[in-house]
Parts: C-alpha cells; structure tokens; sequence
C-alpha cells in the first residue's frame, strides 16, 4: 500500500471512529433522559421542599431542555465551579457525579487500573490455554483429548461466570481454607504498586474465572480454524518437509488459522475492558463494572454516560487494532 | 538396488464413520508397483482418478483422510510404511524432496519465502542462522530467481506462478536430496514458465544426479525429460517402460488414446467451418461482436496496472475465435468486460451494431436483459463454478429460471440443452460431486447453452481438465458451433488447445496485442516474434525432437 493510500485509509477510519464514540454518547445521553425521572429528587435531602429541588435542579443544570443539556455535554458541562467542561475540551471533562461530587474522569482513572488488571490477566490465561487446548484438539481430531477439552469448553460455555465465580469460591477460598490452606482471598483489590504479589493472589481467582469462559469460547474457534487450515496444501508441503507435529501446527497451522480467532478476540477483549460486571461483582473488585452498577441504580447519570463513553472507546480502539493486524496479514498475499 | 521402489502397493479410502475391521473399500491404488534407480527419471502419466498421485502421497505418508495402505514401499531398501513418524520425518525434507501442482496453494500465504526455505535447512542441519541464510539466497540463486536477497523476504502473494514454482524447488533441493518427487509441476503455469521449468528440473537433476519421480496427465510434457515412463489407468499399471518404447511405440491402446489426445490439442484448425454452415458467406459479414479500443486498467492504491489497453477485434456469428496469452496479459478481462462482469474504462463493444451501456462508476455493471441473453459465460474451474448444493438439473435450469420460464417448458429446455451437451438424463438428478471434471463442465456448457446464446465466452474451460477430457470438450464446442451456429470466444494461455479449436486467433503479449489472424496462418507463419517464443514452447510429441534430446 502507499503513503496516501495508508493516509486515506488511516483518516476514514479515525473520522468513523469518532463518528462512533459521539454517537454513542448521544444515545446514551437520550436513554439517561429517559430512564432517571428527576435527578434532582434524588439529590435532595429527603422531605425537602419543592423549592429546593428546584434550586437543586437550577444549580446542576438539568432543569434545562435535555438538547441543552447534550450541547452542553459537548462543549461546556454542567459545572458547579464555573470552570470550562466538556467532552470535547482538553482535556476532555465528563461531568461531575450526582452522588459523590468528584469529577467523572477523577472516578474512572480511580477506577480503570483495577479492571485493567482483571482484563490482562485474564487475557494473558486466557490467549495461552485457548491456543493450547484449541491446537492439541485439532491435532487429534476425535481422540479423547479433543472429546475431553469439548466436555470442558461446553460446561463452561453453559455456565454463566457468576456460578462459575461462586464454584471457584466454593472450593478454592471455603473448602480450602476449612481443609487449612488459606491462600485465596474471597475477594478485595490490592493495587500493583502496594504489592504485586498481594495483588496478584487477590485476582487468581477472579481471572480464572473470566478467562475459563474465553477458554471455552476460544478453544471451540481456534480447534475448528485450525482444522479447517490442517487440509490445506501448504500443511502438506511442511509435511514433506520432515517438520515435526509441533512446528506444523503450532508454527503452521496457527498462523494461518489466525483471522477469526483475532477478530473475535479483540470484541471479547474490548467487552471486558468495558467492565467485567459480574466477576467485579462478585470478587468485589472496585473497578469499572462495580461502578457502572452503583450508579446506574443510584441514577448518576454523567457516570453511567462516562462509563459507556469508556467503553465505546476502549471497544472502537481495540476493533481497530485488529483490524490493522489483519490488514497487515492479508496485504501479504 | 532401486532407490525407491513401489512394491504390489495399494492404496484404499476408508469411510471415517464405520469402524475399520467392517471395511472393503475399493482400492484407489491396486497393486502397483514400479522403481526409480538413483539419477534416473520416472513418469508416472494417467488422467486424474488414475491413483498417479496418492500412490505417491500414501507411499510418503502425506494423504489425508482415512486410507489404509497394502504392500510395501522402499527408499533404499528400507520400507517407509514400516518406519516410526520420526524416521519418516528424517527422511522427508532432506532425502525426498517434493514439488506439487500448485505453488500458490502449497506455499504458505504468511510467511516470507526465504523463511520458508531455510525452515527445511533448520530442521535437517545444525548450521547456525548465518549459514542458513546464505544457504538460502545460494538455493535461489540456483533455481534462477533474480534478486535473491530480496525476494528471499517476499510473501508468496507478491512472486509470479513461476517465481513461486521455483522456490517450491529450492525448498525440495534444500538439502540436495537423492529423490524429487514432482507432483504436475508445470501443470498450473504458463506454457514458456512451463519450458523454463522443466528446463530447471533438467539441469538440477544433471548437475547433482538427482533422481525424480515426475507425475503428469500430459505424455507430451512427461516426453521431454523421462528416462522411463510408467502409465496408470483407475489405480493400476496399464504399461511401463523406457520412454522411447512408451511414448513412441506404445503396446497398450489406452496409451496410444493419451498419446492421440496430446497430439489432437496442438494440431491446427485449418477449414473454417461457418462457411458451409452459415450459408452464403458474405464478402464482410456483419460481426456479432465488436470491440473496439477497449481499455481498463486496475486500481490497488495510487498503483495503476494496466490489463488492456486499446483492443481491437470482432467475432463472427457462429465463430470461434480464440485468444492467448500468459498470465497478466489481461485475456481473462477482455472476457469479464464483454461477459459484463465488469466496466472498462474506456472502448466500446457492440453486439450486432448496438455498444453496449458503459458506466464506469458503477462497479457491478447492469446490462439490458437482451445482452445478458445473448453473452454467456462458462469459467475455467468446474469443481468451482457449479453450486455442490444444486443439482444438474437445477444448475442448467438456473437461468431459464431467473427469465421467468415456465416449470414445463423448463423441463423440455434443460433435456434439449441437455442432450446437445451430452449430458445424459441419469446425471441430472446428481449433485456436482458425483460428477467427473469433464462431466462437469459439459453441465456448466449446458447452462451457458440453456438461453440459446449466440456468444459464449469461455475462459480457460479446459485448464482444470486432464488431456483426454480436454479433447472431449473441444470436440463438444464444435459441434455445438456446428449444430446452435453459437459463436465463442475461447480464452486460454494453452496454444495447443487454441489451435484446435478456433478459427481465428487474437495473441496478447504483456505489452498488448501481438497478433490477430487465421489459426493456420498464426500457427505456421507467426508474424511476431512473441507468438514464435509461445509457439516453441509448447511440448510436442514430435518423434524428431524425442530422438534428438
């Protein structure tokens, strides 16, 4: 490809991008219209008269027109302080929280290292026993290390990650600990920078349990992918080559079956990164998940917004990560 | 002691959902045996279902799907059937090299061709990377790829058929094996890339006594270079010998049909047939098609390639007209932009005087229904081109289906075309997959046939078939021409095939047209000097040239 046509290609894209995210936030901004009947209710003290929630309403801004208050999302939000706000100043501000009157960018940096953390762990579990357990069953089609790792992928494909979570729970934090092995926590956060190996015992299990539910996606996509490429000639020819089974399917046959697992993988990935809601839930882990639930019933609007911002912008970088690499792959032919 | 030796060696397909012990499958492969001596060069030549290719595959260990195999197979005495994956895998890579038909689809798509190479160098050897590589560009050299140094980081996407079939070589002498086993090697590419092949084949297996096991369809190609020549017919041996015994006085008639079947396809048309068909012949018939500076060039980022530039030429009604050329001369586009696969940029075609609507903006082009009735298509890949989950019968109905036909006279239609095309009534309730490649593409000629076209355009229509069958279709196509007064528009890279069937010929060279004229004329007096390159290239069962080599 050319410079300009890199060029063409990268400006379409990053305009769609944009595109996507404000539309988004447009969406839902609408949906918050609808869903919180008088935030200003809310806010008040309880037994307040109508007057004050009036004045509370006045001093927030939502007792303009909801087109008012979108515009004013965008270029000037609703700001007690006066200061300028917005999305699209920089940097760019979300508003301040209904219920605990910090800014929203302040609540979710607090919040992202913790999903950050569940969401690398899990990945890295998970890309390294999908790939492995995919490839091994491919290699011996029908035999009984593909009929048990399908057992294992369909139960957890059926499982939906909170009982998973509790399972783990169960054995691994209850039994464990009755039988005199404490090792995993039931569940809390410890940051990286206070202690990486607190930090890394307090996610065991809440990584386990996210990744277990790729593993049993991924290993069913990357199994069928692979054995659709084994058939290929190109196989053969390393075949007849003399390379040994290892090298054919993990040097060959991979890479060649690589598309739909990428493309699928970088939706799950964006998926989690946006708030792994349930795990967070139940290892109480205080990240984006946990916060998407509190406010969304508690109707803090700006957060909820912030939040599905969040995400919408992790999901639209990540799509287009991928996309690059396969871009890249297939340029090659 | 042979080198490698096939012996009593049968090969049989198993259904993968019955147990094994409850199997008796028909043997694809049946008692075969035959042996290669060190230096030596062995033919193996059949049609396709003659087992030529998976006695080789199963003997190696590289068929897929369930097989089970009989008899033994063995590389310097030692039998391979009875080795360990491992010592198998020893042998494989370094002491048996191969080459298969298709280099585009037995090259990985996603790794540089210089990896790809020194892959079997790594795993044979214990030279350092250093040494590896310069193996590498040493091997490309060898196989006469310019450039090496850069080539070496190419994928294959970026290399031409040719380029790519010699670095399929340069990966099967890697490791200056004692055996090459070449599965239809030339049979994918180009008639002169074909030449400089066999050409490199030649000279490797001069320069390093290296023995090879060539497997073809074509007894022509196979003439050149065999020592010995080895025929198969349904799995088994139908006669062997040294090659002037086989290929110049065969004993068995099913020989001599492919020995006739090569012959027929390059020996020119030379009556045209329209004259007595098509009653008086005008001084200057009106063409049914006319093309006219037709132009297009394909676009990948600001590159520019162009495909045609500025062609000129008509077709008579009930004419055949053929066109030539390697690939990228652009013949399969002149055959998209008349079919209305695709716009030109610019030119004009005219059917019977009228141009045809030409919108450049519009990707996929819609032509007036009287023109999509009047130009069909037939492509070059039967196995791809018929839908495997139609029958016959609903394959040749499609169009009369899609002109609102009724279920009746549809009935009707599809056995006329039907029985024109030789397509016999017990096929039409059978699936793609039951059909052999010949089969298939008489069904596919039947379709182009089913709206009583007055232009068929067939691009590459015999490519995909074995020499026998080859010389059925042509015999189909004249026919047709004779019986319908259908013209084609033939399109191929083969002049042989050519010959045989057009009456005129149109050869694109890679800088445009070379030549236009009567297929006697092209073929005994080329006017350019591309069409001469093309025309010695072509392999010839001339007894002259076998006693000369």
């Amino acid at each position: 490809m050319t410079a300009f046509a890199r060029t063409q290609f990268l400006r379409t894209r990053l305009t769609r991008m944009l595109i996507t995210v404000i539309a988004v936030v447009i969406v839902t901004f609408v949906l918050t219209q609808v869903a919180f009947t008088n935030p200003a209710q809310n806010l008040a003290p309880p037994n307040a008269s109508g007057e004050t929630i009036d004045s509370i309403a006045r001093a927030y801004g939502i007792d303009r027109p909801w087109y008012e208050q979108l515009f004013g999302y965008f270029v000037k939000g609703p700001d007690i302080q006066g200061t300028p706000t917005g999305f699209l100043n920089w940097p760019p501000s979300l508003g301040y929280s209904y219920q605990q009157q910090r800014p929203v960018t302040e609540l979710l940096l607090e919040k992202i290292p913790a999903t950050l953390s569940l969401a690398a762990g899990a990945l890295m579990l998970w890309v390294i026993f999908s790939v492995l357990l995919g490839v091994l069953a491919a290699r011996r089609q029908g035999g009984w290390f593909d009929k048990v790792t399908s057992g294992f992928s369909y139960t957890f494909l059926s499982l939906p990650t909170f009982v998973t979570g509790m399972l783990l729970i169960y054995f691994l934090f209850y039994q464990l600990s009755l039988a005199g092995f404490r090792f995993f926590p039931s569940s809390g956060y410890v940051p990286i920078t206070e202690s990486p190996g607190e930090w890394a015992r307090h996610l065991i299990l809440p990584w386990l349990t996210l990744a277990l539910a790729e593993i049993a996606i991924f290993q069913r996509v990357i199994r069928s992918s692979v054995l659709e490429v084994v058939n290929q000639d190109y196989i053969r020819t390393a075949k007849a080559k003399g390379l040994s089974d290892r090298r054919i399917y993990f040097g060959h046959a991979l890479s060649g079956a690589l598309n739909p697992v990428l493309t699928l993988g970088g939706i799950e990935l964006a998926a989690i990164i946006g708030g792994a809601v349930i795990t967070e839930q139940v290892f109480g882990i205080d990240g984006i998940g946990r916060l998407a639930v509190t406010s969304a019933s508690s109707g803090d609007a700006p957060v909820v917004i912030g939040i599905t911002l969040f995400s919408a912008v992790v999901f639209v970088i990540t799509t287009f990560v991928v996309d690059l690499i396969t871009y890249a792959r297939s340029a090659r032919q | 002691m042979p080198l490698f030796e096939l012996d009593a060696f049968s090969v049989s397909f198993l259904d993968p959902d019955q147990p094994e012990r409850h199997q008796t499958p028909a043997r694809t492969v049946d008692s075969l045996s035959y042996a290669v001596d060190e230096g030596e060069t062995l033919a193996i030549v059949g049609e396709s279902g003659s087992g030529k290719s998976v006695s080789l595959l199963a003997a190696t260990g590289l068929l897929n799907g369930d097989h089970r195999t009989e008899g033994a197979v063995r590389f310097r005495g030692h039998d391979l059937l009875a080795a360990t994956p491992k010592q198998r895998r020893g042998i494989l890579g370094k002491e048996i090299g191969f080459v298969f038909q298709d280099p585009q689809s037995n090259l990985h798509p996603f790794k540089p061709v210089g990896r790809q190479i020194e892959e079997v160098i790594a795993e044979h050897t214990a030279l350092k990377p250093a040494a590896r590589r310069a193996r590498v560009l040493e091997l490309l050299g060898e196989v006469g790829i310019q450039d090496a140094a850069q080539k070496a980081q190419h994928y294959p996407g970026h290399l031409s058929g040719g380029q790519r079939q010699r670095v399929m070589i340069a990966i099967a002498i890697a490791l200056n094996p004692a055996l090459i086993i070449a599965d239809e090697p030339t049979t994918a590419l180009d008639v002169s890339v074909q030449a400089g092949i066999l050409g490199l084949l030649g000279r490797l297996q001069r320069e390093h006594g290296t023995a090879i096991v060539f497997v073809s369809h074509d007894l022509a190609v196979v003439s050149r270079i065999a020592d010995a020549i080895v025929v198969l017919k349904d799995g088994r041996l139908v006669e062997s010998g040294p090659r002037d015994e086989v290929a110049l006085a065969p004993r068995e008639p099913y020989t001599r049909a492919l020995l006739e079947a090569s012959r027929a396809r390059i020996r020119p048309r030379v009556r045209p047939i329209r004259a007595t068909d098509a009653g008086p012949a005008e001084a200057e018939p009106k063409p049914l098609l006319g093309v006219r500076g037709l132009t297009k060039h394909y676009r990948r980022g600001s590159r520019v390639t162009p495909a045609v530039t500025g062609l000129d030429f008509t077709v008579g009604a009930g004419e055949i007209v053929g066109i030539v050329g390697e690939s990228g001369s652009g013949k399969s586009t002149v055959g998209k932009v008349i079919a209305g696969l695709q716009f030109a940029d610019s030119g004009e075609i005219l059917l019977d005087g009228h141009a045809y609507p030409t919108k450049v903006s519009t990707q996929v082009p819609h032509l007036p229904a009287e023109v999509r009735r009047s130009v069909q298509l037939v492509f070059q890949d039967p196995y791809a081109s018929l839908n495997p989950r139609r029958t016959v019968f609903q394959s040749i109905a499609a169009p009369l289906e899609a002109n609102g036909w009724s279920k009746s006279s549809m009935r009707e239609r599809v056995a006329e075309v039907a029985r024109r095309t030789v397509v016999g009534d017990e096929l039409l309730n059978r699936y793609p997959v039951a059909l052999s490649g010949g089969q298939k593409q008489r069904v596919a000629i039947a379709r182009a046939l089913a709206l009583g076209p007055r232009l068929v355009v067939a691009d590459e229509p015999l490519a995909a078939l074995d020499v026998t069958t080859q010389v059925e279709i042509i015999e189909l196509i004249l026919s047709l021409q004779q019986s319908l007064h259908t013209a084609f528009l033939f399109i191929s890279h083969d002049l042989g095939v050519v010959a045989a069937i057009a009456q005129r010929v149109i050869v694109l060279g890679p800088n445009g047209v070379e030549e236009i004229g009567e297929t006697e004329q092209v073929f005994t007096a080329p006017r350019s000097a591309y069409t001469r390159t093309l025309l010695d290239a072509i392999p010839r069962l001339d007894e002259a040239e076998v006693s000369t080599r």
